[in-house]
């Protein structure tokens, strides 16, 4: 956002930058004749989904590739020097101190066995030869930058001892206490929580104002690019797709790959619900095999002809953008209306009635772990119902306990308190209790696709097994059976003989769906089973369990982090907050006042991509309290902004209900609710 | 006929994923090795030239010569024939001791994981106590205590090779059990044995064998070092370390009594030893990376 | 942090107490079921029908033996928490002295191998990893894996054809001098040239053993992300192998030469052995081969628990470098 830095040399320079790496079957050209520029102060986000060589980038700018990489072509020029004619020594000095790097996993990215003070500290002497009280000095000066609450007690702690937002503020308080030039930040907040997430963003936007570092974010997350970068490059195995300024890039897109990314999220557009998402069909591309033709050809809805045979240039449209399409002014007339190129609108009208059967019933359910140091409740006290044929969506943070009720309710845990009623059934016991008929009916889908399958198996294997189990089928029939599961979720026949190593992680994930529906359950439970997709391929998977949901009519509950994404499924949704239910509600009833202020918190803390909708700004500060100590009022207390007083901390809050479907755990009248001004608003309306 | 073909298919498929694996020198050379002692082992009365144990007297301490490739020794027993035959000892011993040790050792350590809680308590605290023991003495007792011989040379290896291979068992059947296919086997109502025999152990047997082979390598030092200080098998077994140890008297005069039984043993040693690096690298690469 | 650590140095010391008090127990039992008795050993060949049924019995029970087992065991227990280990049916002498005088005999082949297993086996180690498939790191890859696969007695074989028999240096049997004869000089380079080879061969396998373990875990941790965070920190590769790869490799070979003070008293019975060197192996072996009953438990006992103490000392330094453990 700064005009004055346009006037400027440019910091970074990466000029028809090749890279390949040798393996056995052939070099794999990661990335190919990528340019990029930066001006000092820019925040330049790189934006794609894995394995599209955004890492690679990063490595190569810090000249750390592993020692199978290298650059075939082209060059990086970093402030007028070319970083591959260093020797050694102006390497090491250039690294830390005007380059530095912010990686992903911050707990792996410290040692583990030195203090936190000391790994910053060390920076310090490297570079600038401090003694060491001087040192530790600008150390703590640095961890009050990047806001740590005590910091001389953090700097004598381990890194195992911190939270991961801790971490990766320390991370960060390291990358900027030398004052770089240019800050690469590798997928930060990846694997933080939401309102984690958003204060480390924050972060970001105050550290990057105070020292006018150069950043390159690099996510596969849009909305964060929204929020923080002023330009965006879109990478699609390894070619940079289309460059501009991210209000251009996502309001008019000039390139099919970035169109087809923006449909296929779920967008908070307050008037639609559960339309289908667009899919971006087909795999990436072999890198090791590739063809004169725009790169993304096979898998483009405008493509024609000459995207076959010929590579388009990357061409400057004006206004400072550059897209690499031949075809780029067909799509700078279209827009990314919703209503375009998707399938029907399903109903908008609430699902909730009260005549639909209860299938479900979970009352004050209790699920404590006991370690040495105390009762770690993890779930304390939820109540809801589940009627069927309805999807209920459970969003929470790390810790929220929501996969534990998962687990309680499919009977891999047991249970400490309240009841389960399926079907009027009692079913609080785990899975060696449970009868078959029991275990039949419900069902799970797991997070980590690859976990959810045996690494021994074939496909065919896995999902005989359930229909032999349950004799759903003749033996005659069980290989045709296999096959109509297989096509149910979009795959075919092929599949039978495969391993899940030679599968993607959307088909892993299409193999589970398929393993659950096998037994034809009445509950499905989805444990986050997008959350490790990319988000082309979450699209997918979430447009083929709406459609079985419909065919079937089967009950679902799904788990999730993501708000955009429960609230595109859901039917109902339950908000849950260190073991206990906030609010319950459709999705317009908790997408709009009035809210549960930790509702309203994670509403405003949640990334989207949608330039012409404002955010407020709420954050939660401190940290999640221990869920060991006890508690006697409102959980959320400690980090409520709108805590009334002490009523808050000692009784427990009364369930007000706003509505028959809207239910809210809170101390705060309703009236004062309803007048709170809502999170989301469009910038253009009246 | 039909059915070998689907079988030769099968393999195929399952022998695929060496398909671009590093097939390293050490495992080429290992398993020339190993294959070769096998084939000794088996065969090996039919290839030696003489009996190994029909004394000729009349050529008592002979060297080298072209009627005995290798010399005789104080019995005026074939050096070669010796060493040939003696094979057969090394491997039966290593390869029972190893096999009971592998079948012992995984079925405490896969069920003292899959069951956890009270039984992983009590078999690992007795697993530590004989862990504790320092290996070679701990055989020394057991063949003390049960004489020596084929059987309790067996035995006592075994006794010392099941405590390694519970925990290493243990702690691949940890890794295994925490994932998310096993809660879908839970939830789908298999029994126990079910997931231990066909969910679990599918995907540590690597694991496994690659420890296999290195303890048979271990046995095959151990047994020639127990027979060495004397408690392998008694004479007139043909046995390399017994062989070691009884012509070191005679070195000056005939090296190879000593010499032969000494090759052989690191040779077959070192060949296992690579066979099992070797088939660690096949192995440990199997689960390549998935495509996006 | 103090308190967690006395706390657990506590727990461990109790720990390793009651596996030494298991292993006593398992040990009892073993030797129980050696055919026959003290007395039939003692009496040799000599059978019951010329001593006569009664005086075989009073033998017995002059002997403990007609006690029950758990009295027999509480008993022997006793004596050792004592210092008395009984007597000797071979030698027919109290066994402590001669397990003490042993057991410094083997020590002062075992201390040096240790020091040499801790300090080359690092070494190695770590500069055949940070070189790794360099020439260097091919040489000592080879070198170690014949070092382990050749068993310790054909070295040590190797080594008295060698320098014994061929060359004269050393000479070949401990006992074959009287050495009392010699001055102070020459008891010293008596002394040193006859431990020295002893010594080597003890350090060959498990030096190699360290080297190799070490090897593999400086190889993971130059693939670790905090150690590519020290060098883009602008670390010297020198710096972020020494201080930050090094420190956390330690660990698992606190571990590996745990394991290896196992090997050490296990492969010092063969180098007793090989070079007749009156040591503690070869004195359990002796027990062993003639059925020493009292010498057995002892000498068992005292080797064993050696090892015991060996593991608790590395479990404690282990948790002290921990920091994940420690907090």
């Amino acid at each position: 956002m700064d005009e004055v830095s346009i006037q400027h040399e440019p910091v970074l320079s990466v000029r028809d930058l090749d890279v390949a790496y040798f393996s056995l079957k052939g070099d794999i050209r990661a990335v190919r004749q990528v340019n990029i520029d930066m001006r000092p102060g820019e925040v330049l986000g790189l934006a794609g989904e894995s394995g599209s060589g955004k890492s690679t980038i990063a490595y190569a700018i810090l000249r750390y590739l592993p020692s199978n990489g290298r650059i075939t072509r082209g060059n990086i020029i970093f402030q007028g020097k070319d970083v591959y004619q260093l020797n050694n020594k102006e390497l090491t000095r250039l690294r830390g101190r005007k380059i530095s790097l912010v990686p992903q996993d911050p707990l792996g990215s410290l040692n583990p066995s030195y203090r936190i003070g000391d790994q910053i500290s060390e920076i310090l002497r490297i570079h600038y030869g401090l003694p060491k009280k001087e040192a530790y000095e600008k150390t703590i000066e640095m961890l009050e930058q990047v806001n740590m609450p005590a910091p001389h007690m953090i700097a004598a702690k381990y890194p195992h001892e911190l939270s991961g937002g801790q971490q990766q503020r320390v991370l960060i308080a390291m990358a900027f206490c030398t004052k770089p030039d240019l800050l690469i930040m590798d997928e930060p907040t990846t694997g933080l929580d939401v309102t984690t997430a958003a204060r480390i963003i924050d972060l970001i936007i105050e550290m990057k104002q105070k020292y006018n570092s150069a950043i390159l974010y690099i996510t596969h997350n849009l909305g964060v690019i929204n929020r923080l970068c002023d330009r965006v490059a879109i990478i699609y195995a390894g070619e940079i797709v289309e460059e501009g300024k991210v209000i251009d890039v996502f309001e008019k897109p000039c390139h099919p790959y970035t169109l087809g990314l923006l449909r296929s999220i779920p967008r908070i557009n307050l008037d639609v619900a559960k339309e289908k998402l667009n899919v971006i069909e087909g795999f990436l591309p072999d890198l090791t095999d590739l063809s004169q033709s725009c790169i993304f050809s096979p898998r483009c809805l405008y493509s024609e002809r000459r995207c076959f045979s010929e590579i388009p240039p990357l061409v400057h449209i004006g206004g400072n953008r550059s897209s690499k399409c031949f075809f780029y002014e067909k799509l700078a007339d279209s827009t990314i209306s919703v209503s375009e190129s998707r399938g029907n609108i399903a109903k908008t009208e609430s699902f909730f009635s009260d005549d639909k059967e209860i299938l479900l019933k979970v009352d004050k359910l209790r699920k404590v772990y006991y370690s040495k140091k105390g009762a770690l409740r993890a779930v304390d006290g939820s109540s809801f119902v589940c009627r069927g044929g309805e999807i209920l969506g459970i969003v929470g943070e790390s810790g929220c306990g929501k996969t534990t009720l998962a687990k309680c309710v499919v009977g891999l845990l047991d249970i400490d308190g309240g009841h389960i009623l399926f079907n009027k059934q009692n079913i609080g016991v785990t899975y060696k209790k449970r009868s078959k008929e029991l275990l039949q009916k419900i069902q799970m889908i797991f997070q980590n696709p690859d976990a959810t399958l045996n690494p021994q198996k074939t496909v065919n294997q896995i999902l005989s097994r359930p229909l032999a189990l349950y004799k759903i089928v003749p033996k005659s029939r069980l290989r045709e059976r296999v096959v109509e599961l297989l096509e149910s979720v979009h795959l075919n026949e092929n599949y039978l003989s495969r391993y899940p190593h030679e599968l993607s992680g959307g088909e892993t994930q299409r193999i589970g769906i398929a393993r659950a529906f096998a037994v034809l359950p009445e509950l499905v439970i989805c444990d986050e089973p997008i959350s490790n997709l990319d988000v082309s391929v979450q699209a997918g998977i979430l447009n083929l369990l709406l459609h079985l949901h419909d065919t079937y009519n089967i009950t679902a509950i799904f788990i999730t982090h993501d708000l955009n994404v429960v609230r595109h499924i859901s039917d109902t949704i339950l908000v849950m907050y260190m073991g206990k239910i906030c609010e319950i509600g459709t999705p317009d009833d908790i997408f709009t006042p009035p809210y549960h202020p930790y509702t309203e918190a994670l509403l405003s803390a949640i990334p989207i991509v949608q330039p012409n909708i404002t955010q407020k700004k709420i954050r939660l500060e401190g940290s999640v309290p221990s869920p060991i100590e006890p508690v006697y009022g409102c959980v959320f207390h400690t980090r409520c902004p709108r805590k009334i007083g002490d009523i808050c901390a000692n009784t427990p809050p009364p369930e007000v209900e706003v509505s028959p479907s809207h239910v809210i755990s809170c101390h705060i009248t309703l009236k004062e609710l309803m007048n709170v001004t809502p999170v989301f608003s469009f910038k253009n309306e009246k | 006929m039909f059915l070998i073909f689907r079988k030769k298919d099968k393999l195929k498929e399952r022998l695929s994923f060496l398909r671009g694996k590093k097939i390293t020198l050490s495992l080429k050379i290992g398993s020339i090795i190993v294959f070769i002692l096998l084939f000794v082992g088996i065969f090996g009365s039919y290839i030696a030239p003489y009996s190994a144990v029909e004394m000729h007297v009349e050529h008592i301490k002979e060297t080298a010569s072209e009627t005995f490739l290798l010399g005789t020794d104080r019995f005026g027993r074939d050096v070669l024939s010796r060493i040939i035959v003696g094979t057969r000892t090394t491997l039966i011993i290593a390869l029972a001791s190893t096999s009971l040790a592998l079948t012992m050792g995984l079925i405490v350590g896969i069920f003292s994981a899959y069951y956890g809680k009270l039984l992983d308590n009590i078999l690992m605290r007795v697993n530590d106590v004989f862990i504790s023991f320092p290996g070679l003495i701990f055989a020394m007792l057991v063949i003390g205590v049960l004489g020596p011989g084929f059987l309790s040379g067996i035995i006592a290896i075994a006794l010392i090779f099941v405590p390694g291979i519970a925990r290493v068992a243990r702690s691949a059947t940890l890794n295994i059990v925490s994932l998310e296919f096993i809660d879908a086997a839970r939830i789908r109502g298999e029994s126990a044995l079910y997931i231990v025999f066909c969910e679990i152990l599918p995907n540590i047997y690597p694991t496994i064998i690659v420890e296999g082979c290195i303890r048979f390598s271990r046995a095959i030092l151990l047994s020639a070092s127990l027979s060495y200080i004397g408690l392998g098998p008694p004479p007139p077994t043909p046995d390399w370390g017994l062989m070691v140890s009884e012509e070191r008297g005679y070195m000056l005069q005939n090296p190879w009594p000593v010499f032969g039984p000494c090759i052989a043993i690191s040779a077959a040693v070192i060949g296992a030893n690579l066979f099992g690096d070797g088939l660690r690298n096949i192995i440990v690469a199997k689960g390549s990376t998935r495509k996006l | 942090m103090g308190n967690r650590f006395t706390i657990f140095v506590l727990k461990r010391t109790g720990i390793s107490i009651a596996i030494l008090f298991a292993m006593s127990l398992l040990i009892f039992l073993m030797v129980q079921l050696i055919p026959g008795d003290a007395v039939d050993i003692l009496l040799g060949g000599i059978s019951e029908y010329s001593l006569g049924h009664e005086t075989i019995e009073e033998l017995r029970s002059q002997f403990g033996l007609d006690l029950p087992l758990h009295i027999q065991y509480l008993n022997w227990i006793k004596g050792v928490i004592r210092g008395d280990l009984g007597t000797s049916l071979v030698f027919n002498r109290p066994i402590t002295p001669i397990i003490l005088n042993r057991l410094t005999a083997s020590l002062i082949l075992a201390i040096p191998a240790a020091i040499m297993m801790i300090v080359l086996g690092l070494s190695f180690g770590v500069l055949a990893g940070v070189k790794e498939n360099k020439l260097l790191d091919h040489f000592l890859s080879v070198s170690t894996l014949g070092a382990i696969s050749i068993p310790t007695f054909i070295i040590g074989s190797i080594f008295i054809y060698i320098f014994a028999v061929k060359l004269g240096w050393i000479p070949a049997a401990f006992n074959a001098f009287d050495y009392r004869e010699f001055s102070f000089l020459g008891k010293l380079t008596f002394f040193f040239s006859a431990l020295i080879f002893p010594c080597l061969t003890l350090a060959c396998e498990i030096v190699a053993h360290v080297a190799r373990h070490t090897r593999a875990s400086i190889i993971g941790e130059l693939k670790t992300k905090y150690f590519r965070t020290a060098i883009l920190k602008g670390a010297s590769p020198r710096r972020a192998i020494c201080y930050h790869a090094l420190r956390n490799a330690l660990l698992p070979a606190i571990t590996v030469i745990a394991i290896n003070i196992g090997y050490v008293i296990g492969g010092v019975v063969v180098i007793e052995v090989v070079f007749s060197y009156p040591g503690i192996g070869n004195l359990v072996l002796t027990a062993i081969k003639y059925r020493d009953v009292p010498l057995i438990l002892s000498g068992m006992l005292v080797v064993s628990g050696g090892y015991v103490f060996a593991n608790f000392f590395a479990d404690v330094l282990y948790t002290l470098l921990n920091p994940r453990i420690r907090y």
